[in-house]
């Protein structure tokens, strides 16, 4: 940066974040990782409020296989850890299985605003594991 | 023409000075620049970000940097007692560690509440890039889990 001029900076510091406003960001992320699973999301863009998820991949871990997930985006109105309805005001579900149960599932084209009550600002993603002995691992929280 | 000794030196200070002035500049602009728009976005969301594993009754959380001194990230990770849905094990937080960047690692310590805090600086996130922040969560020498916060929070 030492021959770098203040308006050469300010061009790179343009570049790379224009159309800012409109699209924040592209990424593909590991999201969370346990000992028995692991969640992706892959080309996430939020725009004006509204998040699109090309894909999320739920993939089991130490003999644990996926039956299927539930990702839902919605509007937060208890304050409450997760998705409650009602208080809370669902904005898009989508749902994805596998029979039988497999290592790695995928839920394509996700976004946040699909039921027409707006862009859900929360989501929770609830998985269900092989063997599960009745259980779901939830994991929630705010989208943007 | 002949420069005495003393004269070259202070020749050499100014161009010196100056070349550091216009890098300090030069970086503050391009930083500024991209901080203001960085901080735009999250200032559209709630005063927080969050995430929580219902598993283990635990939530991870991100301030507004815009609430927040230099725009730092302030951390916290809580434990969402016993009444949190899906809850399996109720285990308390006893240790968390960020990972930025892969170079900077913050240990969060705790907030007297249950939970742990901490502050990542905002002079260690890059400013002309998407930062990788990681935070791993501990109880006891136990790791619960990894939440990457890259693709939502930096």
């Amino acid at each position: 940066m030492l021959f770098l001029t203040k308006p050469m900076a300010v061009l790179l510091a343009v570049i790379p974040l224009s159309g800012l406003d409109c699209d924040w960001f592209a990424a593909d992320k590991v999201f969370v990782s346990t000992d028995y699973l692991s969640a992706e999301a892959f080309d996430i863009t939020v725009k004006n409020g509204v998040l699109d998820l090309k894909k999320i991949s739920v993939t089991g871990k130490n003999g644990k296989k996926v039956e299927g997930f539930t990702f839902t985006t919605f509007n937060d109105i208890d304050g409450v850890a997760g998705f409650q309805d009602p208080p809370d005001i669902m904005t898009s579900a989508l749902s994805v299985s596998s029979n039988p149960p497999s290592t790695k599932v995928d839920m394509g084209d996700v976004s946040n605003n699909t039921s027409g009550n707006g862009a859900g600002a929360s989501w929770e993603l609830k998985i269900t594991l092989s063997p599960n002995n009745g259980e779901q691992s939830v994991f929630s929280g705010t989208a943007r | 023409m002949k420069l005495s000794l003393p004269a070259f030196l202070i020749g050499l200070s100014a161009l010196l000075l100056a070349a550091f002035l216009s890098s300090d500049l030069s970086s503050q602009a391009a930083s500024s620049l991209s901080q203001a728009s960085q901080e735009k976005t999250f200032a559209q969301a709630k005063d927080a970000h969050i995430f929580n594993v219902h598993r283990y009754g635990i939530g991870v959380v991100v301030h507004n940097p815009l609430k927040s001194k230099h725009f730092s990230r302030r951390i916290d990770v809580r434990d969402l007692g016993p009444n949190c849905t899906y809850l399996y094990e109720d285990l308390e937080p006893t240790k968390a560690t960020v990972r930025v960047n892969d170079n900077y690692i913050l240990a969060l310590h705790p907030d007297g509440r249950g939970g742990l805090t901490g502050d990542v600086p905002h002079s260690v996130l890059g400013a002309l890039q998407t930062n990788e922040v990681l935070i791993d969560v501990y109880h006891q020498s136990r790791l619960l889990f990894t939440h990457s916060f890259t693709a939502t929070f930096f």
